[in-house]
Protein backbone atom coordinates (compact mmCIF):
# COMPACT_ATOMS: atom_id res chain seq x y z
CA UNK A 1 0.00 0.00 0.00
CA UNK A 2 3.16 1.96 0.27
CA UNK A 3 2.45 3.14 -3.42
CA UNK A 4 -0.98 4.96 -2.57
CA UNK A 5 -0.25 8.64 -1.60
CA UNK A 6 -2.23 10.43 1.12
CA UNK A 7 -1.87 13.80 1.52
CA UNK A 8 -3.00 14.53 5.28
CA UNK A 9 -3.86 18.91 5.33
CA UNK A 10 -4.19 20.10 9.16
CA UNK A 11 -3.08 23.04 10.89
CA UNK A 12 -1.72 21.62 13.82
CA UNK A 13 0.82 20.00 13.89
CA UNK A 14 0.60 17.12 16.81
CA UNK A 15 -2.66 15.71 14.73
CA UNK A 16 -0.51 16.08 11.60
CA UNK A 17 1.53 13.68 13.65
CA UNK A 18 -0.47 11.36 14.94
CA UNK A 19 -2.81 10.72 11.36
CA UNK A 20 0.90 10.47 9.57
CA UNK A 21 1.77 7.74 12.49
CA UNK A 22 -1.33 5.55 11.96
CA UNK A 23 -1.37 6.28 7.86
CA UNK A 24 2.13 4.52 7.72
CA UNK A 25 1.28 1.63 10.57
CA UNK A 26 -1.31 0.83 7.38
CA UNK A 27 1.22 0.95 5.05
CA UNK A 28 0.40 4.06 3.36
CA UNK A 29 2.72 6.74 2.30
CA UNK A 30 2.49 10.33 3.53
CA UNK A 31 2.13 13.78 2.39
CA UNK A 32 1.75 16.96 4.42
CA UNK A 33 0.13 20.08 4.29
CA UNK A 34 -0.49 22.89 6.46
CA UNK A 35 -3.93 24.63 4.57
CA UNK A 36 -5.75 24.18 1.48
CA UNK A 37 -3.11 25.92 -0.35
CA UNK A 38 -0.40 23.68 0.12
CA UNK A 39 -3.34 21.13 -0.87
CA UNK A 40 -3.67 22.84 -4.09
CA UNK A 41 -0.06 23.05 -4.61
CA UNK A 42 0.87 19.86 -4.04
CA UNK A 43 -1.96 18.24 -6.64
CA UNK A 44 -0.55 19.98 -9.28
CA UNK A 45 3.18 19.26 -8.39
CA UNK A 46 2.77 15.31 -7.71
CA UNK A 47 0.16 12.25 -7.58
CA UNK A 48 -2.37 12.30 -4.65
CA UNK A 49 -4.43 9.20 -4.24
CA UNK A 50 -6.88 10.61 -1.28
CA UNK A 51 -6.73 13.59 1.02
CA UNK A 52 -7.47 13.83 4.54
CA UNK A 53 -8.67 17.50 5.25
CA UNK A 54 -9.09 19.41 8.29
CA UNK A 55 -12.09 21.80 7.85
CA UNK A 56 -10.74 24.57 9.89
CA UNK A 57 -7.22 26.02 8.57
CA UNK A 58 -6.01 29.09 7.94
CA UNK A 59 -4.95 30.77 4.18
CA UNK A 60 -7.39 28.50 2.72
CA UNK A 61 -9.89 26.28 4.45
CA UNK A 62 -10.51 22.89 3.83
CA UNK A 63 -14.02 23.64 2.22
CA UNK A 64 -12.56 26.34 -0.10
CA UNK A 65 -9.78 23.58 -0.99
CA UNK A 66 -12.67 20.89 -1.76
CA UNK A 67 -14.39 23.61 -4.32
CA UNK A 68 -11.46 24.17 -5.68
CA UNK A 69 -10.52 21.02 -6.40
CA UNK A 70 -14.10 19.59 -8.03
CA UNK A 71 -13.56 23.16 -10.17
CA UNK A 72 -9.90 21.51 -11.21
CA UNK A 73 -12.16 18.49 -11.99
CA UNK A 74 -14.51 20.24 -14.13
CA UNK A 75 -12.45 22.46 -15.98
CA UNK A 76 -9.78 19.72 -16.40
CA UNK A 77 -6.83 20.74 -14.52
CA UNK A 78 -6.74 17.72 -12.65
CA UNK A 79 -7.29 14.86 -15.18
CA UNK A 80 -9.50 12.47 -12.87
CA UNK A 81 -10.97 13.60 -9.16
CA UNK A 82 -9.01 13.09 -5.83
CA UNK A 83 -11.39 11.56 -2.85
CA UNK A 84 -11.51 14.28 0.09
CA UNK A 85 -12.19 12.94 3.64
CA UNK A 86 -12.95 15.61 5.45
CA UNK A 87 -11.94 15.45 9.46
CA UNK A 88 -13.44 17.44 11.99
CA UNK A 89 -13.92 16.70 16.00
CA UNK A 90 -17.83 18.44 15.60
CA UNK A 91 -19.60 16.63 12.92
CA UNK A 92 -23.09 18.52 12.95
CA UNK A 93 -26.00 18.09 10.12
CA UNK A 94 -24.71 21.23 9.33
CA UNK A 95 -21.39 20.92 8.31
CA UNK A 96 -22.00 17.25 6.30
CA UNK A 97 -24.27 19.40 4.49
CA UNK A 98 -21.68 21.63 3.60
CA UNK A 99 -18.94 19.20 3.22
CA UNK A 100 -20.92 17.29 0.35
CA UNK A 101 -21.50 20.55 -0.96
CA UNK A 102 -17.80 20.78 -1.77
CA UNK A 103 -17.12 18.32 -2.73
CA UNK A 104 -15.90 15.83 -0.14
CA UNK A 105 -16.44 12.31 -0.29
CA UNK A 106 -16.64 11.11 3.16
CA UNK A 107 -16.47 12.48 6.97
CA UNK A 108 -14.63 11.08 9.47
CA UNK A 109 -15.54 12.22 12.93
CA UNK A 110 -13.00 12.27 15.91
CA UNK A 111 -12.24 10.65 17.74
CA UNK A 112 -11.22 7.58 15.16
CA UNK A 113 -8.90 4.98 15.74
CA UNK A 114 -6.84 3.49 12.75
CA UNK A 115 -9.72 0.75 12.56
CA UNK A 116 -11.92 3.32 11.57
CA UNK A 117 -9.48 4.91 9.45
CA UNK A 118 -8.39 2.17 7.42
CA UNK A 119 -11.94 1.66 6.31
CA UNK A 120 -12.93 4.80 5.34
CA UNK A 121 -9.78 5.06 3.35
CA UNK A 122 -10.35 1.60 1.67
CA UNK A 123 -14.24 2.44 1.07
CA UNK A 124 -12.96 5.64 -0.63
CA UNK A 125 -10.44 4.83 -2.84
CA UNK A 126 -12.25 1.54 -3.78
CA UNK A 127 -15.94 3.23 -3.72
CA UNK A 128 -18.09 -0.12 -4.19
CA UNK A 129 -20.30 0.84 -1.11
CA UNK A 130 -21.27 3.69 0.65
CA UNK A 131 -18.53 6.11 2.04
CA UNK A 132 -20.31 8.26 4.58
CA UNK A 133 -20.37 7.79 7.92
CA UNK B 1 -34.44 28.11 33.80
CA UNK B 2 -30.70 28.82 34.25
CA UNK B 3 -28.19 28.40 31.72
CA UNK B 4 -24.89 26.38 33.19
CA UNK B 5 -21.67 28.02 32.31
CA UNK B 6 -19.94 26.50 30.26
CA UNK B 7 -16.52 26.34 32.24
CA UNK B 8 -18.79 24.48 35.00
CA UNK B 9 -19.56 22.13 32.53
CA UNK B 10 -15.93 21.91 31.47
CA UNK B 11 -14.55 21.38 34.76
CA UNK B 12 -16.71 17.90 35.24
CA UNK B 13 -15.29 17.00 32.77
CA UNK B 14 -11.68 14.21 33.00
CA UNK B 15 -8.33 16.34 32.72
CA UNK B 16 -6.98 13.79 30.52
CA UNK B 17 -8.32 10.55 28.94
CA UNK B 18 -5.66 9.06 26.96
CA UNK B 19 -7.39 5.75 25.88
CA UNK B 20 -8.47 6.89 22.32
CA UNK B 21 -4.96 7.97 21.44
CA UNK B 22 -3.25 4.69 23.21
CA UNK B 23 -6.13 3.35 20.76
CA UNK B 24 -5.51 5.40 17.97
CA UNK B 25 -1.90 4.72 18.39
CA UNK B 26 -1.93 1.12 18.98
CA UNK B 27 -0.34 1.19 22.38
CA UNK B 28 3.13 2.81 21.35
CA UNK B 29 3.41 4.68 25.20
CA UNK B 30 6.74 5.78 23.61
CA UNK B 31 4.99 8.28 20.55
CA UNK B 32 2.58 8.89 22.84
CA UNK B 33 5.06 9.99 25.75
CA UNK B 34 6.64 12.16 22.72
CA UNK B 35 3.25 13.99 21.89
CA UNK B 36 2.61 14.50 25.15
CA UNK B 37 5.82 16.51 25.73
CA UNK B 38 5.77 18.26 22.61
CA UNK B 39 2.01 19.62 24.05
CA UNK B 40 3.27 20.67 27.67
CA UNK B 41 6.22 22.50 25.86
CA UNK B 42 3.17 24.45 23.65
CA UNK B 43 1.35 24.81 26.51
CA UNK B 44 4.07 27.15 28.08
CA UNK B 45 3.50 29.24 25.06
CA UNK B 46 0.27 29.58 25.04
CA UNK B 47 -0.98 32.08 27.91
CA UNK B 48 1.62 34.53 27.30
CA UNK B 49 0.87 34.63 23.99
CA UNK B 50 -2.72 35.18 24.36
CA UNK B 51 -1.98 37.60 26.72
CA UNK B 52 -0.61 39.81 23.98
CA UNK B 53 -3.21 39.17 21.46
CA UNK B 54 -6.05 40.13 24.20
CA UNK B 55 -3.77 43.21 25.29
CA UNK B 56 -3.73 44.43 21.57
CA UNK B 57 -7.54 43.50 21.11
CA UNK B 58 -6.41 41.06 18.29
CA UNK B 59 -9.27 38.41 19.03
CA UNK B 60 -8.59 37.30 15.62
CA UNK B 61 -4.80 35.86 16.40
CA UNK B 62 -6.61 35.28 19.98
CA UNK B 63 -8.95 33.07 17.86
CA UNK B 64 -5.93 30.91 16.04
CA UNK B 65 -4.02 30.35 19.44
CA UNK B 66 -7.48 29.17 21.12
CA UNK B 67 -8.05 26.64 17.65
CA UNK B 68 -4.78 25.55 18.16
CA UNK B 69 -5.20 24.26 21.08
CA UNK B 70 -8.45 22.94 20.62
CA UNK B 71 -7.20 20.87 18.10
CA UNK B 72 -4.14 19.40 20.28
CA UNK B 73 -6.05 18.67 23.15
CA UNK B 74 -8.91 16.96 21.38
CA UNK B 75 -7.18 14.43 19.96
CA UNK B 76 -4.59 13.98 22.87
CA UNK B 77 -7.99 13.49 25.21
CA UNK B 78 -7.21 16.80 26.81
CA UNK B 79 -10.97 16.45 27.03
CA UNK B 80 -11.26 19.83 30.11
CA UNK B 81 -8.95 22.22 28.00
CA UNK B 82 -10.72 20.80 25.02
CA UNK B 83 -14.08 21.88 26.43
CA UNK B 84 -13.03 25.12 28.05
CA UNK B 85 -11.15 26.16 24.15
CA UNK B 86 -14.30 25.25 22.35
CA UNK B 87 -16.15 27.45 24.34
CA UNK B 88 -14.00 30.62 24.01
CA UNK B 89 -13.16 29.93 20.68
CA UNK B 90 -16.80 30.27 19.68
CA UNK B 91 -17.09 33.61 21.51
CA UNK B 92 -13.66 34.85 20.00
CA UNK B 93 -15.01 33.91 16.82
CA UNK B 94 -18.28 36.06 17.30
CA UNK B 95 -15.92 39.15 18.56
CA UNK B 96 -16.57 38.75 22.19
CA UNK B 97 -13.77 38.34 24.44
CA UNK B 98 -15.23 37.54 27.80
CA UNK B 99 -12.08 37.64 30.73
CA UNK B 100 -13.96 35.27 32.35
CA UNK B 101 -13.48 32.77 30.03
CA UNK B 102 -9.87 33.10 29.34
CA UNK B 103 -9.50 32.76 33.24
CA UNK B 104 -11.62 29.31 32.55
CA UNK B 105 -9.06 28.59 29.70
CA UNK B 106 -5.97 29.93 31.99
CA UNK B 107 -7.24 27.18 35.30
CA UNK B 108 -7.52 24.28 32.23
CA UNK B 109 -3.79 25.02 31.12
CA UNK B 110 -2.80 25.23 34.45
CA UNK B 111 -4.69 21.89 35.78
CA UNK B 112 -3.38 20.05 32.66
CA UNK B 113 -0.06 21.50 32.73
CA UNK B 114 0.28 20.01 36.39
CA UNK B 115 -1.17 16.66 35.41
CA UNK B 116 1.55 16.13 32.86
CA UNK B 117 4.39 17.27 34.85
CA UNK B 118 3.25 14.85 37.42
CA UNK B 119 3.04 12.63 34.68
CA UNK B 120 6.59 12.86 33.42
CA UNK B 121 7.71 12.75 36.55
Amino acid sequence: MADVSVLVADDNEINRDILAYQLKKLGYSVLAAENGQQVLDCLLAQRIDVILMDLRMPVMDGLEACRRIKAWVLDGTLSSPVPVIAMTGSLTEEVHAEAQAAGVSAVLSKPYNSERLGGMLAAVLNPTGSSHE
Amino acid sequence: MNSIPPSAVADELPLLNLEPLRDALGGDEAFLSHLLERFAKDLEQILPALDRATFEDDLSAARELVHKVKGSAGDLGAMRLRAASQSFEMELAQGVFLPASLDSFSKAVHSLRAALDARTG
